[in-house]
C-alpha cells in the first residue's frame, strides 16, 4: 500500500529538523549505498547549508568565536530554532537573541552584541529605498509649523546601544586584519546610528542628547516635543541643540519626508 | 523550444562578486554572456545594494528569474507572500522566464531550505500538476520546472523520473528546465540510464538547460554546484541538443566561484559542444 504523500513528507522531515527516525521503510537503497547513508545526506546538508547562512552573517562573530566554538553556538541555534521564512535571509534575525537567553551562552554579553552588530548592518543593506530630503525642503515650512513637524527617516537608520567595542572588531575583520584587537568593555554605553548611503553602509556615535532625541523623533515625536524634553536638560539652548541635529540628520540623508 | 521564440543564447549565474565587473567592463568577460539567472529569493528584499545591482544589470542583460522556495510538491499550501514577492520581482525585471524545481522544501511551515526528493507517484503527480496550476495562474505566465537532482529514492515511487517529468510539463502546461548535470547526477545514485532519461522528456517543453559541477563521493554524488563541467555531463549535453535541437544553456557555480572570466570561458566550452553537436544533427 502506498504511503500517502503527507506521512511521507512528516517522516522525512522529522527526520531532518527533530532527529526523528530516518524513514528507512519508505526509502530505497542502491547497490553503493544504504538507505540511512543517503538519507544522511540531507540530514547533514540541513544543519550545514544553516550554519553556512549564519556564517555568512556573522563573519566577525565567527572570527571571534573561532570555528569550532561558532560551530557549537550555530549547532545549538539551529537545534532549537526553525526557519519560518521563505528565504532563508531572515534564518539570523533571532540570533543575538538567542545567544543573550541560552544558558550555555548568555555569560558572554560581547557574543549578542556582536550578533545584533551584524544583523544591523546586514539590515542596512538591503532596506528599502527612500529619497532623503535636503534644506530646501525645510524653507517652506512656516515658523508657526515648526513645533508641530514630524519626520520619516530613511528606513536603513537604526540605533544600536552597545557597551562592547564590536564596531570596531568587525571594522578591523572588514578591512582585512590578521589580528583584529577583541572587542572591550567600555564603562558606558555607546549609541551608535547605522544607516546606507546609496549602496554604502555608513555609522557613527552619537553622544549626549541626540540617542534620545532621534529616538522620539523616529516614533513620530514632534520636533516642538523633541526641542521639549531637549530643555530639560539643557535648559535655554535646546532649540540650538536640537536644530544642530536636525542639520546633521538632514545632512546624512536620514530624514526622507516631513510632516507639518 | 518552439520555431517563433527567438534562441536566447549562453548565460550563467549572476553572483554577487561579478557584479562590479559586469557593470564596469562592458566590453570584458560579460560581453560573452547572452543573460544571466538570478536566484529570485536573492532579490526579493526590500531595496538596497541587491536591488542596485540587479537593476543596472538588467538594463545591460536580459534576465530569467530561478527560485528554491515554490515547494511545488509539498503539502503544506503553496506561499501566497511568495508568490507576491515573486510576481512584484517579476513585474520589475521582466524575466524571460521563471523556474524552480520539482521538490518539497518544508512541512507545517517549518522550511529546510534544502530541495528535498518526492515519491513518483500518481498522488504526487496530481499533487503537482495542481499546484503549477496554481502557480501559473498567480505568476499569470507558464513556469519551467527543473528535473532535481536527489540522494535516496521512495519505495512507493513507480512512474521513472524522466516519464514524471514529461506528464508534469504535459498535463499542467508548463515547461521543463533540464538541469543534464542532475540527470547524470541522479542517474548514477538510482542506477538509471541518462540516456534514455533524455529520450523521455518532450523536446517542445524544454526552454532552457542547466549545467554545473558535482562532488563524487564514490557510493554517491552531491551536486555541489562548486567546479567545472566534467566530460560525461559535456557528452551527455550534447546528446540532449541531438535529441531536442538549440536550448537556451547556462553554467551554474554557485561555490568557489571563480573569476568571471573562468566561467565564461566555460561557457565559450558550451557553445562548442552546442555547436558540434546541432552540426552533427543537421
Amino acid at each position: 500500500m502506498t504511503t500517502p504523500l503527507t506521512e511521507t513528507q512528516a517522516l522525512f522531515h522529522d527526520f531532518i529538523i527533530n532527529d526523528g527516525p530516518p524513514p528507512v521503510a519508505i526509502t530505497r537503497s542502491t547497490e553503493r549505498a544504504t538507505a540511512e547513508d543517503l538519507l544522511s545526506i540531507y540530514y547533514n546538508g540541513y544543519r550545514l547549508c544553516m550554519l553556512e547562512a549564519i556564517g555568512d552573517d556573522f563573519p566577525s562573530l565567527k572570527i571571534f568565536l573561532g570555528d569550532k566554538a561558532f560551530d557549537a553556538l550555530g549547532r545549538d541555534y539551529i537545534s532549537q530554532v526553525r526557519s519560518k521564512h521563505y528565504s532563508i535571509r531572515w534564518y539570523g534575525q533571532g540570533f543575538a537573541a538567542f545567544i543573550s537567553e541560552s544558558p550555555q551562552w548568555r555569560d558572554r554579553p560581547e557574543l549578542a552584541e556582536l550578533a545584533t552588530w551584524e544583523w544591523t548592518l546586514g539590515k542596512a543593506t538591503d532596506a528599502a529605498d527612500a529619497e532623503p530630503l535636503d534644506f530646501s525642503a525645510f524653507a517652506a515650512v512656516s515658523p508657526e509649523d515648526w513645533a508641530g513637524l514630524k519626520f520619516q527617516f530613511h528606513p536603513s537608520l537604526s540605533i544600536v546601544d552597545l557597551l562592547w567595542t564590536a564596531p570596531a572588531f568587525r571594522q578591523a575583520v572588514d578591512d582585512g586584519a590578521t589580528s583584529p584587537a577583541l572587542p572591550e568593555l567600555l564603562d558606558a554605553p555607546i549609541s551608535w546610528a547605522i544607516w546606507r548611503d546609496g549602496t554604502v553602509i555608513l555609522y557613527r556615535s552619537m553622544a549626549d542628547d541626540e540617542p534620545t532625541a532621534l529616538a522620539a523623533a523616529m516614533s513620530g515625536t514632534t520636533f516642538g516635543d523633541v526641542c521639549e524634553a531637549l530643555a530639560e536638560t539643557q535648559s535655554d539652548q535646546a532649540g540650538e541643540i536640537a536644530g544642530g541635529y536636525l542639520r546633521a540628520w538632514v545632512e546624512h540623508g536620514w530624514i526622507t519626508a516631513i510632516e507639518a | 523550444m518552439t520555431s517563433s521564440e527567438e534562441f536566447l543564447g549562453f548565460g550563467l549565474g549572476l553572483r554577487p562578486p561579478h557584479y562590479e565587473e559586469i557593470l564596469d567592463d562592458p566590453d570584458g568577460p560579460s560581453s560573452r554572456v547572452d543573460w544571466f539567472e538570478i536566484i529570485s529569493e536573492n532579490y526579493l528584499v526590500p531595496g538596497g545594494k541587491p536591488i542596485h545591482y540587479l537593476d543596472r544589470i538588467r538594463e545591460r542583460f536580459p534576465l530569467v528569474m530561478h527560485g528554491v522556495s515554490l515547494s511545488i510538491g509539498s503539502v503544506d499550501p503553496l506561499d501566497q507572500d511568495y508568490l507576491t514577492d515573486l510576481k512584484a520581482l517579476a513585474d520589475r525585471i521582466e524575466p524571460e522566464w521563471i523556474s524552480d524545481h520539482l521538490c518539497w522544501t518544508g512541512f507545517q511551515g517549518v522550511n529546510t531550505h534544502d530541495l528535498l526528493p518526492l515519491p513518483y507517484t500518481e498522488e504526487t503527480l496530481d499533487h503537482v500538476v495542481a499546484r503549477v496550476g496554481q502557480v501559473q495562474d498567480v505568476l499569470g505566465r507558464q513556469i519551467l520546472i527543473e528535473n532535481p537532482s536527489t540522494y535516496v529514492g521512495f519505495t512507493d515511487s513507480v512512474i521513472p523520473e524522466a516519464e514524471f517529468m514529461a506528464e508534469i510539463a504535459n498535463r499542467a502546461d508548463c515547461l521543463i528546465l533540464l538541469d543534464v548535470n542532475n540527470i547524470y547526477v541522479s542517474a548514477f545514485n538510482h542506477e538509471f540510464d541518462a540516456h534514455a532519461y533524455l529520450v523521455a522528456i518532450p523536446p517542445k517543453r524544454v526552454r532552457q538547460i542547466h549545467l554545473a559541477g558535482h562532488s563524487n563521493e564514490g557510493s554517491h554524488i552531491v551536486d555541489t554546484h562548486d567546479r567545472a563541467v566534467i566530460d560525461p555531463v559535456w557528452s551527455l549535453y550534447a546528446d540532449a541538443l541531438r535529441l531536442l535541437g538549440p536550448v537556451p544553456t547556462m553554467i551554474e557555480r554557485d561555490a568557489d566561484i571563480p573569476p568571471l572570466s573562468d566561467l565564461v570561458t566555460e561557457l565559450d566550452q558550451a557553445r562548442a559542444v552546442a555547436g558540434a553537436a546541432l552540426a552533427e544533427a543537421a
